[in-house]
């Protein structure tokens, strides 16, 4: 009876064990199959225009054991826009707005992570838009880390995060005032990665 | 009051108009028949630049291409003057603001070159480079009097008149382009020219005595022209590069019409700028008249 207690806690210590290792400070890939990067911003306050970004990539650096040292890197291509009507697309392409043709990205590297629960976060970090670098906050979920159900050497994890940003303070759309496309953008985002 | 003011078409309409009227008659009668007369084109240069001022504010140091327009519109617009000033002939000046405006599109788009190969940008700029030897040369050759005193030259009118009817066909095409900035700040070169023509014209009716262009106005102002076309071509995927081209046709028809100038008696004198503008006015048209026509429905977004 000992004994098999005894091997049921080693077991359990494996477990564990290999579950903190798989955390240590691994790279994960974001999977551009579920990473969405959706925004709202008000219109005339009549409603809110939603829209989404439909190209993402980036990977994040996780370290379960201390995760204020992770790292999250994240690309969009800008010219990915899409707020569902092709005339606006083409406008928000335009140097009116993201420019894309001479600021094909937007970029987010982080800088801090603050854990404010026990699967939540803040993460701090600099968004590269339009050819400008402020810091900016995510308030950050980690929703769930597991193998692929079918394949079980592939494992999974997610985070969903808003953020508010200033199109203003990045120069996004200047010649619009706040009263007709707001200056506020809410940020969704969804991303699921692959640990490397 | 304030949202008068703050209005688009007071700031890129209105209000360089009037900068540029006053500028042109203050330069022309305080400089008189030789300087005043070759430098007044000097307030089209000034009426354009507070137009960017009011329109998109200085940026430096300048990122995005929008923000570069201004410092190499003021550069075209200081080296027209120092070439007027040293009486360098304007066709040497064209073959410098042809130099100056490759160095320009090289400024404009370094960070795109930067990012390696890019055969559709290589040929932009080549085709900018061509537009570039076009406008300078064709506006070189409508005035080709690099004398102070232009009394009973043509040119000088005749090249106004194409600057402004490139400037507003400039500006629809990069409206219905998606690029209202643009648009905008094309509409106010237009504004200015108009100022200039209209003060141009009444002096040339009244007495014969119109004001010079010299590289002031072919470096200087072919060269704003130029540079707002070329962020528009490289910048904006949605504007019509064939539209744009068509605008060409405007200074080489501006070249070719050069005879229907007669001056001489009253009538012609008052009749020809206006038959010659008609002429010029028809490839700007049609440029127009195409973006217009291929418009995607305005469905309000």
């Amino acid at each position: 009876m000992l004994k098999s207690k005894f091997i049921a806690l080693a077991a359990g210590a494996a477990l564990l064990t290999g579950a903190a290792t798989a955390q240590a400070a691994d790279t994960w890939k974001v999977d551009p199959a579920h990473a969405f990067v959706y925004y709202k911003v008000s219109h005339f306050g009549w409603s809110n225009n939603m829209g989404r970004f439909n190209k993402i990539s980036g990977s994040i650096v996780f370290d379960g054991k201390d995760v204020t040292t992770s790292k999250v890197m994240l690309e969009i291509e800008a010219a990915s826009i899409d707020s569902a009507h092709e005339a606006r697309d083409k406008h928000l392409k335009s140097p009116d707005f993201f420019n894309v043709k001479e600021f094909p990205t937007i970029k987010f590297v982080s800088t801090k992570v603050e854990k404010t629960g026990d699967r939540t976060g803040k993460i701090t970090g600099n968004l590269t838009m339009h050819g400008q670098t402020h810091e900016v906050t995510l308030d950050v979920t980690w929703n769930r880390m597991s193998p692929h159900f079918r394949q079980k050497d592939r494992i999974h994890t997610g985070f969903s995060a808003v953020a508010k940003v200033s199109r203003l303070k990045w120069g996004i759309g200047k010649k619009f005032p706040p009263q007709a496309i707001g200056d506020e953008i809410t940020l969704f985002i969804e991303i699921e990665a692959i640990k490397q | 009051m304030q949202g008068f003011w703050q209005s688009p078409e007071v700031q890129g309409g209105v209000v360089p108009f009037v900068i540029a009227f006053v500028l042109v008659a203050l330069i022309r009668f305080g400089g008189g028949r030789g300087l005043g007369a070759r430098l007044a084109i000097l307030g089209v240069g000034i009426g354009f630049l507070a137009a960017y001022y009011l329109l998109e504010s200085i940026t430096w140091p300048a990122v995005s291409s929008k923000q570069k327009v201004f410092f190499i519109a003021a550069a075209f617009l200081v080296a027209g003057l120092f070439f007027d000033l040293v009486r360098l002939p304007a066709k040497v000046g064209a073959v410098i603001g042809l130099v100056g405006f490759i160095a320009a599109l090289y400024w404009l788009t370094e960070r795109n070159l930067a990012r390696g190969p890019d055969t559709t940008l290589i040929l932009q700029l080549a085709g900018l480079a061509i537009a570039a030897a076009v406008v300078f040369f064709s506006l070189a050759a409508i005035t080709p009097s690099d004398a102070w005193d232009e009394t009973g030259n043509t040119g000088p009118l005749q090249a106004g008149s194409v600057m402004l009817l490139v400037a507003f066909a400039g500006g629809a095409v990069s409206f219905f382009g998606a690029f209202i900035g643009m648009a905008q700040l094309l509409i106010a070169l237009g504004a200015v020219f108009g100022a200039w023509m209209l003060l141009h014209y009444l002096g040339w009716a009244a007495a014969g005595a119109p004001m010079g262009f010299g590289n002031l106005g072919t470096v200087g102002t072919g060269g704003v022209w130029l540079t707002c076309v070329a962020v528009m071509i490289l910048f904006a995927g949605s504007v019509n590069p064939y539209a744009t081209a068509l605008l060409l046709l405007s200074f080489i028809l501006g070249v070719l019409a050069r005879p229907l100038a007669i001056g001489g008696p009253a009538r012609g004198r008052l009749l020809s700028p206006i038959l010659y503008g008609i002429v010029v006015a028809l490839p700007a048209a049609a440029a127009v008249a195409w973006v217009i026509l291929t418009a995607e429905p305005d469905t309000g977004y």
